[in-house]
């Protein structure tokens, strides 16, 4: 490929990307009907007690009725979301912070993400996640 | 003398990009097709990594290639027009056991994922393509044409036109085209099915260009409009970095090729189908149809 295309390739695409943003831009933000009904779609077989969700609208936590081992996690990705469903073993490290929680995964392809959080709610989503991650102690004898 | 033909996706491109711009125009003012910037701006840029990627070990797939027509091939068919015809066939016919391994066999899919990974459906999306898919057999599909004695240049340049006949049929603003139309040609709305993750869609249209494979070989699944499609991954995404989006599946080969405690479960991360795990702790495409379809039995049930 010589230069000329490939820079003609580069404008193209940033192009194309610029005025796709223009035209269909992101408004929606996560809430609890969306963080509910998306995670229902990816997982018709757990249930959700209720949503956790930024004050950014970008990510949320769903904890389950029957499954105190694992957590829903819902994430804004542009105008779509990505569901999980996250166990202890699938966390590397959840940092608290003044802003939220900062979490990190064993994923490849989620690295990390953001609950911004504040006051009593980031209280609840720290001890929902520290509930699964911290594994149970084992017998002394 | 090799025959020199030209490369028809290389002289699509402009095209492909008007074309876009043309949806994207389309769905602003009609709602009937959606994009996204950054899920735009992903699957050209591994569109245009694919294209590099391609070009850089062309010559050593044409070496192949050429060395197999060289010296195994049973007739020397030359280059009528009907060799062409002959040739977009078959090469569409091995498109199709391509495409379906692709789907069923992790490392295949290792190289195909890419090509799915947008939760969008439109003319941009048929541009992501992979970076690896010269590092799986599917080059051993191809072996019967040249054996068979049709010339590698041709095979390419059919592939080439094969390739550009799907980009049109990766959109949402095309509803059905006419029955009989859609009863032979791979369509828009057969190819929604296939990038579907929607269980009752999974596993099904792989054709390229004619959808008859799909109705000869039983995985033929036509659009329900009660059923309507959601895209992507039945594991999306979290991330629009193109080298995780390239790279993520072949991470996670080696990273269960290397912990697995047996050569067997080895040979079956790489050989069994995406999600296939020794213990089960992951679903693969089939345990998926099969909960939805208990789900489905269940709810007719608990009906009566």
């Amino acid at each position: 490929m010589d230069p000329i295309q490939l820079i003609g390739s580069f404008v193209a695409i940033a192009l194309l990307a610029l005025v796709a943003r223009w035209m269909f831009p992101n408004k929606a933000d996560l809430d609890d009907a969306r963080v509910l009904r998306n995670f229902a779609r990816h997982f018709p077989d757990e249930m959700a007690s209720g949503a956790i969700i930024g004050e950014d609208g970008k990510t949320a936590l769903v904890p389950l009725v029957s499954d105190s081992t694992r957590v829903g996690l819902v994430i804004a990705m542009g105008d779509r979301t990505v569901c999980r469903l996250v166990a202890g073993a699938d966390i590397a490290a959840v940092i608290r912070k003044d802003d939220g929680l900062h979490i990190r995964f064993h994923d490849f392809t989620q690295p990390n993400t953001m609950l911004r959080l504040s006051g009593d709610t980031l209280e609840s989503a720290n001890n929902l996640l520290t509930s699964i991650t911290i594994r149970p102690a084992k017998d002394a004898a | 003398m090799l025959l020199d033909l030209p490369k028809p996706t290389e002289l699509a491109v402009p095209a492909f990009v008007l074309l876009c711009f043309a949806e994207m125009f389309y769905g602003w003012k009609s709602g009937r097709a959606r994009y996204e910037g950054k899920d735009t701006f992903t699957s050209l840029v591994m569109g245009l990594g694919s294209t590099i990627s391609g070009a850089l070990t062309a010559s050593l797939f044409l070496v192949a290639s050429y060395w197999v027509w060289d010296n195994f091939r049973l007739f020397n068919l030359g280059a009528a027009p009907w060799v062409f015809v002959l040739a977009f066939v078959l090469d569409d016919l091995a498109y199709y056991w391509i495409h379906r391994f692709g789907h069923r066999m992790r490392w295949m899919w290792a190289a195909h994922v890419i090509h799915h990974s947008s939760q969008h459906y439109n003319l941009s999306t048929a541009l992501r393509q992979t970076w690896t898919g010269q590092f799986t057999p599917g080059f051993f599909f191809k072996l019967p044409l040249f054996i068979m004695g049709i010339e590698p240049a041709i095979v390419v340049f059919v592939a080439g036109i094969n390739l550009i006949y799907q980009f049109w049929i990766h959109t949402e603003a095309i509803g059905r085209m006419p029955r009989w139309f859609e009863a032979v040609m791979n369509t828009p709305s057969h190819h929604r099915v296939h990038h579907a993750t929607n269980p009752k869609y999974l596993d099904a249209n792989y054709a390229g260009v004619f959808i008859i494979w799909d109705k000869l070989f039983g995985t033929y699944v036509p659009e329900d409009d009660a059923e309507p499609c959601r895209y992507g991954l039945v594991r999306d995404l979290g991330t629009f970095n193109p080298l995780r989006v390239a790279f993520h599946e072949w991470v996670g080969i080696f990273r269960d090729v290397w912990g697995a405690r047996t050569w067997r479960d080895r040979a079956l991360f790489l050989l069994a189908p995406p999600g296939w795990t020794p213990d089960g702790s992951r679903k693969t495409s089939d345990m998926i149809k099969a909960e939805w379809r208990a789900r489905q039995q269940a709810e007719r049930q608990a009906a009566e």
